[in-house]
């Protein structure tokens, strides 16, 4: 066995051993990013739940309208996930509100959620939902 | 011309090859290893996180009425009243106008253990959801930008924070997740 042969092997054994680690830790970091999405998600989700919860009542006087954009300012928050040494992420909440139509009132909530992975480009959340008064 | 064999020195580079062939192999394994129970422990967790949430979540929207308050260590809950703060180890959940019918959420603390109680005219049954919870003010009731009521507002918005926490164990190191999350009643009032 010359001293080539032994250099070769053991090349081989590094690259085979190096595909199995990167193949772990690839797993690993794509179930951290999927966490991520997820709690995103979730804080997408309370604002939703935040907005639902604004008196918008069109059947008295003067009327009580707290679904305004004002009132849901931008907020940086961290994302819940598991695990003490991964780091927070931290993402910000954006909130728009647009009247769909005047007759009947009904208007547009849109969160979107957005925050970075690993330093890399960013990702966003977004959900949905549209609401009329007195709900 | 017989052959002589394999000198000492080669055989002493063969095996010392092998060796680390077989300990790289091993120590990528068990890497690996550590890697999957790091993944499952967390992919469990989010599971269960969110399914708690869907379950808690649904029963507050289509719910007759909700309480946040504290269980004592009777067992009773005590709901908090109007110029209070809202904030407490407990929610009471009445999905009807009937009172033989409902639901507590809430932190036990003697063994920091988070409870479902289950009410009904046929009995009641209690379910551990969780353990290892470090906090104990878990319910909070909310306005719509996050802060803590002291009244009984309609339309206030539930706010749920878990703490967990556990310590080292084989092959994994200490876990602390914290989960959040916002649920505002449907059918208000």
């Amino acid at each position: 066995m010359t001293l080539v042969e032994v250099v070769i092997a053991l090349a081989i054994t590094g690259l085979t051993v190096g595909g199995i680690v990167a193949g772990y830790i690839y797993c690993t970091t794509a179930t951290v990013k999927a966490e991520l999405v997820q709690a995103a998600s979730a804080r997408a989700m309370e604002r939703i739940e935040e907005a639902r919860s604004a008196q918008w009542n069109t059947s008295i006087w003067p009327i009580v309208d707290q679904l305004v954009a004002t009132n849901f300012p931008n907020e940086v928050v961290s994302l819940d996930m598991p695990g003490s040494g991964s780091g927070g992420t931290s993402a910000t909440i954006q909130t728009t509100i647009s009247q769909i139509s005047l007759t009947p009132p009904i208007r547009n909530i849109r969160v979107d959620c957005i925050w970075q992975f690993r330093g890399a480009t960013l990702i966003t959340n977004t959900i949905e939902t549209i609401r009329a008064p007195d709900q | 011309m017989l052959d002589k064999g394999f000198t000492l020195p080669e055989i002493l580079i063969a095996t010392t090859v092998f060796l680390l062939m077989v300990g790289g192999i091993i120590a990528a394994n068990l890497f690996g290893l550590q890697m999957f129970q790091i993944t499952q422990t967390k992919l469990n967790v989010t599971t269960w996180s969110r399914e708690t949430i869907e379950q808690i979540a649904g029963e507050i929207h289509a719910c007759n009425t909700v309480w946040v308050g504290n269980v004592t260590t009777n067992g009773v809950f005590e709901g908090l009243l109007n110029g209070e703060t809202q904030q407490g180890s407990g929610l009471l959940i009445y999905p009807t106008t009937s009172t033989t019918n409902y639901i507590v959420y809430f932190v036990n603390s003697s063994d920091e253990t988070f409870r479902q109680i289950v009410a009904a005219p046929s009995g009641t049954n209690t379910v551990i959801l969780a353990d290892s919870v470090t906090n104990a003010m878990i319910f909070a009731a909310q306005d719509l930008s996050g802060n803590v009521l002291t009244n009984n507002l309609n339309n206030r918005v539930i706010h749920l924070t878990l703490e967990f926490y556990q310590p080292a164990r084989f092959m994994l190191g200490a876990d602390y997740y914290k989960m959040e999350t916002s649920v505002t009643r449907r059918a208000l009032q």
